[in-house]
């Protein structure tokens, strides 16, 4: 297990190392560079004292950037590469701060959305799934793979507008977005903070949630069926078990094999923020972050965040092949 | 049950679809009831903070680096200004300061100066009105007495010196062009030259610009007009270049030979050394005068050009003699001689001997002597457009500068030849003298410190390069550099600028004197996208009166302040639903509309400054006709009544903004480019666009309009994402009325346009420019202008004659082919920058408004930029918080509803009700 483990570690470390470098080459070879946009901006709405290709050569040779040549390129890599593996990810050019520190100041936010949102659909698709498995064809099943599928099919921008309309505009029981009130008094308790900031969180919660039950009740429902067919239900029935006990104990406990294995893999997601959802409730979440960088290409930042989720991608590509052998005796690993 | 579960789906899918249908129908219909009534909601100034929507902010908060327009805006809430923007009483913005203004300077005077450097730098030079007559220009800036910064630490010149000499610093890599001022010294300072002359804007650690401006003087050197340059250094580089304009010719050759199959389509040229002159303007294609009056290019009966090689098209004699010098030189003897001394065959020796000949012949044309050259020779390979060899002198010019160069590479310190700029001095007023500034006498009661600025020669814009903001030298320098520095600003040391001045809390965390003061520390201030103020304590005493008969400056009523990220699209609704208390949505007529839903919303605007406009560059539509027919085509007057309304929007009719004091008044649209649905004659807009392009000699083939094997053919840019812009829908009838006269016009998007932009890669496009407060056409429009935008009005082409749509293959064209092709353009040109250069010397603003009259009709007239609309902002408050009557009465570009934030407050509880 153990060498199994060290195998793997070292091979994530080449397809991290593979991954560096694809990203670092697209970063640079994007047509539009954070320095030429922020540049094009200020110089071309307005006369510039200078001309902009020397401004941005200028700025070029100050960030390092100014080679564009192939091995150029590969220079910039390197440098990055090596502090990288010193854990300095760099400045980020739109934040002015250190990657590392941009995104593991504002990665809390989105972990408790993410988090609490995984934690209410498995609450919700669960059940759902199991229960429709159970009544296959049935109206419970029909309605909630209906729903669920128009869940699925909603873009989360359209559907978090709709919310906000309905909830926060025209019933006024939620906020529009942020995390904290401007209007709550200078004097407010913690706890009334607190409380304000659940508020906030209700809305973007509810969306990731009713867009996320979908897949995860159809995995859940797949996967009850299949275990509702397997020998040793027929068996346990057989035996006159009661359906509840049969559903419960026997089916519940199999059907759970797959599921927790595929949790592992949302690792990333649950620290990587959610690009859209946290931009249309103007959330200071990481994937706000995130977006507006990758808009603007900010090179240190999209390095730093895409390798961040990229390392959480292989830890989490591990931690399934582990969680395989840990709820299913039947797979062995190391061989 | 197959029923059943058909008809709940049926049920379902349609619930779902009521539901996205209807729900957005319920959402947007009017709940704020609208109206004029609505309920006022006392809050309180001590506990109840003022909030602000605002977009994205990036979090940079520093006054010094700040790039973005949000960062600014946060930021400025806690910094003053050594002087601000006020209009008089024509509504034309001019600087100011005062006792009832937040500024650092309580009056300043501005005075245009002749004699040498010295006698004005020691006060002894003569005042005169004339700008022509000026030698330079002394700006002095009356100091407050009294003023504290949010932590109670005294705001004194000195900290308005360290500001200063953070923009003047050559590390400095911020936005503000403070440096592109002609400060007297600065120069020096920057170059550590006691030597460096004034004249020329200091380039400081820019090594590229550096060498630019040593080139620039080696070519006057060699043209022998006065230059900094010593002969020394003008022989070394004069030697140099001789060097590479033989690499360059070399070079050239390489290019050229062999090359046959690309000209023999349009062209008789044949043989290397024809393609190798053609290439360097020796061999040019002959011009003749159409019926029209304009020059064209002359073809042969076979359909190519006829070039100076051909005889003469009116005369039918030859005019170069090229031919016969290569057929005399070209012998056979010659031929066998270079085969046996090179043992090769016949074909490399012709070619050899061939590219010797052309080679030779175009270096002896410049270079006489190749050891002792002539100057005046030289001066034209600048001019005739051997950009190899200068670039490649500049390369070198520039690599010496690094090399010997000991500073700036490690940030290390150095001992400084220069210490100070001689022309920004510091000075003090005795009490009971009076300082004699634009905003009238005042008597000093006590001693102030003044600062003066010695500007060379007259700059009229330099006034608002002063106007920078003033922060607080204790926080933003380290000790190191206050104990060990002159000014608490480390000389071209890059550790100094990145890791002192840019410290990650000095980022986040602004501090200055401004009306509010940041809370919450470094990870505080900006949190959850919330940024917090508090009222700053110490803003009373930027009246300059020590506390003392307290004016309009008083303390902010409301203690705190915060402003609110919010996503741009859902910013009226968190205005609507009381999230936030002020917002400045964009002003579509859709926006205003929605806001009027809200009785408990008030909204003001005011006139940007800035204005849309359509460019074309002349690089890809060289006739001016047909620049004149694309314009015609643009209804400008279509995105007023169709995107913006005429509440919001109006349309403009010069490349100014209308808010600009120098916008000439009861103008309207320009006679040769506006559009007419009926033109003057009684000819449609049709026959117009088509008489005006036939006149540039385009003719009809099977409905589109060719000329010379092209057809016009071009892409309307809309600079942006999305179609939801206001030129789209003009561009789009544009291209219709266009391609029925016989154009070709696609309209697209794109969003790296501005990036295009910069770099002159676009024929047509929509933008808007921003504009400052000062017009200065200079960098916009004048033919010396190094900026962006003369590129794209096509200067580089018709100044340099380089490139023209009909010879882009070709990497050297002839010059004077393309100086009679140009010659209209060229001569407005001239005219405008003459018209530029009058408004620059003098810094009388009725003079300067004259002058600028007359070259935004030149301008018009050079068809390369069509101004469109000018629109209004809008800001958005809930008035039944805050009391309307505390904001901007009337709010302008230069001073914004919520700009004296210090006097906004929110209703005060009648005190009956609030004894009850």
């Amino acid at each position: 297990m153990v060498k199994y483990i060290i195998k793997r570690l070292l091979i994530s470390l080449l397809v991290l190392f593979g991954v560096s470098v694809i990203l670092y080459f697209l970063v640079r070879m994007m047509p539009m560079s954070y320095l030429e946009s922020k540049l094009s901006a200020s110089m071309g709405s307005s006369a510039g004292e200078v001309s902009f290709e020397q401004r941005l050569q200028e700025l070029k040779e100050y960030y390092g950037l100014a080679d564009d040549s192939f091995f150029g390129i590969c220079k910039g890599y390197w440098d990055w590469l090596v502090k990288f593996v010193q854990g300095d990810m760099g400045v980020s050019f739109k934040y002015a701060q250190p990657v590392e520190e941009v995104i593991f100041e504002n990665m809390g936010v989105s972990f408790a959305v993410s988090f609490i949102s995984l934690i209410l659909q498995l609450l919700i698709a669960i059940p759902l799934g199991i229960k429709c498995a159970c009544n296959q064809y049935g109206k419970l099943d029909y309605a909630a793979t209906v729903l669920t599928m128009i869940g699925i099919s909603f873009p989360t921008f359209f559907f978090g507008s709709l919310v906000i309309k309905l909830f926060s505009v025209e019933f006024g029981w939620f906020p529009v977005g942020g995390l904290e009130s401007t209007t709550l008094p200078m004097n407010a308790t913690e706890w009334q903070k607190f409380g304000d900031m659940l508020w906030h969180l209700v809305l973007p919660i509810f969306v990731l949630v009713i867009l996320g039950i979908g897949s995860m009740m159809r995995y859940t429902r797949t996967n009850t069926l299949e275990v509702l067919n397997a020998d040793y239900i027929r068996t346990a029935r057989a035996k006159g078990l009661s359906e509840n006990k049969v559903v419960y104990k026997h089916v519940f406990r199999n059907t759970m094999i797959p599921l927790v294995t595929t949790l592992a893999g949302v690792l990333p997601g649950l620290f990587g923020g959610s690009m859209i959802t946290e931009t249309i409730f103007a959330l200071p979440g990481i994937g706000n972050i995130a977006y507006t960088a990758l808009r603007e290409g900010d090179i240190p930042f999209i390095m730093g965040y895409n390798m961040f989720l990229a390392i959480l991608t292989v830890v989490g590509v591990l931690l399934t092949d582990l969680m395989y052998a840990v709820v299913d005796p039947r797979v062995k690993l190391g061989k | 049950m197959k029923r059943t579960a058909k008809r709940i789906c049926s049920l379902a899918l349609g619930a779902v679809t009521a539901c996205a249908t209807v729900l957005p129908a319920v959402a947007c219909g009017n709940k704020g009831g609208g109206g004029d009534t609505y309920e006022i909601v006392y809050k309180n100034t001590e506990n109840d903070a003022l909030s602000f929507g605002i977009s994205t902010v990036d979090g940079n908060f520093n006054p010094f680096f700040a790039t973005s327009a949000s960062d600014v805006t946060v930021l400025g809430q806690t910094q003053v200004s050594m002087m601000t923007a006020k209009e008089d009483a024509k509504g034309d913005p001019i600087p100011y300061c005062g006792e009832d203004e937040p500024t650092v300077a309580l009056n300043y005077s501005e005075k245009m100066l002749k004699g040498d450097k010295d006698a004005v730098l020691s006060g002894r030079g003569d005042e005169t009105d004339k700008g022509t007559e000026a030698d330079y220009t002394e700006y002095k800036f009356l100091i407050k007495n009294g003023l504290k910064f949010s932590d109670g630490k005294p705001l004194t010149i000195d900290d308005v010196l360290f500001n200063l000499y953070v923009y003047l610093d050559p590390m400095y890599t911020g936005s503000a062009t403070i440096y592109s001022t002609k400060i007297v010294g600065l120069n020096a300072y920057r170059t550590q030259d006691p030597d460096a002359s004034d004249d020329v804007i200091s380039s400081g650690g820019d090594y590229y610009a550096e060498a630019l401006q040593i080139l620039m003087s080696f070519q006057d050197w060699l043209d022998g007009e006065t230059t900094t340059l010593d002969d020394a250094t003008g022989e070394a580089y004069m030697h140099d270049l001789v060097g590479f304009f033989k690499e360059d010719l070399n070079e050239i050759w390489t290019a050229s030979a062999g090359t046959q199959e690309a000209y023999k389509e349009q062209y008789n040229l044949t043989q290397d050394w024809e393609i190798f002159f053609y290439n360097i303007g020796f061999v040019q294609r002959q011009v003749q005068t159409n019926a029209n009056g304009r020059q064209e290019y002359v073809k042969g009966t076979d359909g190519k050009y006829l070039t100076t090689l051909d005889p003469d098209v009116k005369t039918g004699d030859m005019t170069t003699t090229f031919a016969d010098d290569f057929e005399a030189y070209m012998t056979d003897d010659l031929v066998n001689e270079y085969m046996q001394s090179e043992n090769c065959n016949e074909e490399t020796a012709r070619y050899e001997l061939e590219k010797a000949w052309a080679i030779s012949y175009a270096f002896d044309a410049y270079v006489t002597d190749e050891e002792n050259p002539d100057k005046s020779g030289l001066y034209y390979i600048f001019t005739d457009g051997f950009t190899g060899a200068t670039m490649k002198l500049q390369e070198k010019i520039e690599g010496k500068l690094i090399e010997t160069d000991g500073v700036g590479e490690g940030g290390s310190a150095q001992e400084m030849t220069v210490s100070s700029i001689s022309g920004i001095q510091k000075s003090t007023l005795a009490s009971g003298e009076t300082f004699e500034g634009k905003l009238g006498d005042t008597y000093l009661n006590e001693d102030f410190d003044v600062l003066t600025i010695y500007v060379k020669g007259v700059d009229p814009k330099a006034i608002w390069n002063f106007s920078v903001t003033v922060a607080p030298k204790h926080y933003y320098s380290s000790e190191d550099a206050i104990e060990n520095t002159q000014f608490g600003v480390k000389f071209k040391n890059q550790s100094f600028f990145e890791e002192v001045l840019q410290a990650p809390d000095k980022n986040k965390l602004p501090k200055g004197a401004g009306a509010y003061a940041a809370v919450g520390g470094a990870d505080g201030f900006f949190k959850n996208n919330v940024i917090t103020y508090v009222r700053n304590t110490h803003f009373e005493t930027m009246d300059g009166r020590n506390g003392t008969e307290s004016t309009a400056l008083h303390n902010a009523n409301i203690k705190y302040m915060k402003y609110q990220v919010v996503n741009p699209d859902k910013l009226i609704s968190a205005l609507a639903t009381g999230s936030v208390m002020v917002g400045e949505p964009s002003a579509s007529q859709d926006n205003v509309n929605e806001v009027g839903k809200y009785a408990h919303l008030g909204q003001k605007n005011y006139w940007t400054n800035g204005y849309g406009y359509v460019g074309i560059n002349p690089k890809y539509v060289p006739d001016i006709e047909v620049r004149q027919a694309i314009m015609m085509a643009m209804n400008t007057a279509s995105i007023v009544q169709n995107y913006y309304t005429p509440a919001l929007g109006k349309t403009v009719y010069r490349s100014m903004s209308t808010e600009s004091w120098a916008y000439p008044d009861n103008v309207s649209g320009y006679p040769t480019v506006t559009y007419n649905s009926k033109t003057s004659g009684g000819k449609s807009l049709q026959k117009t666009i088509e008489s005006l392009v036939e006149s540039a000699g385009w003719r009809k083939s099977g409905g589109v309009y060719a000329k010379d094997g092209q057809t016009l053919k071009f892409v309307f840019t809309i600079a942006g994402e999305t179609t939801d812009h206001p030129a789209y829908a003009m561009f789009n009838t544009a291209a219709q009325t266009l391609n029925a006269c016989g154009f070709d016009i696609n309209v697209m998007t794109d969003p790296i346009a501005l990036k295009k932009l910069a770099r002159g890669e676009l024929a047509v496009w929509a933008a808007a420019w921003s504009s400052s407060v000062d017009p200065d056409l200079y960098q916009v429009y004048h033919k010396d202008s190094s900026a962006t935008s003369v590129e794209n009005w096509g200067y580089p082409t018709i100044l340099n004659d380089s490139t023209d749509q009909f010879t882009k293959n070709i990497t050297i064209s002839a010059g004077a082919l393309k100086d009679q092709t140009f010659a209209g353009e060229k001569a407005i040109i001239d005219k405008l920058s003459e018209y530029i250069e009058l408004a620059r010397e003098t810094i009388n603003q009725a003079e300067r408004e004259e002058y600028y009259a007359t070259a935004l009709d030149l301008i018009m007239e050079l068809a390369v930029e069509l101004p469109t609309y000018q629109r209004k902002d809008l800001v958005v408050y809930n008035r039944s918080i805050i009391d309307s009557a505390t904001l901007v009465q009337k709010p302008t570009s230069t001073m914004g509803a919520f700009s004296r934030i210090w006097e906004v407050n929110y209703h005060v509880r009648p005190t009956a009700d609030a004894n009850a």
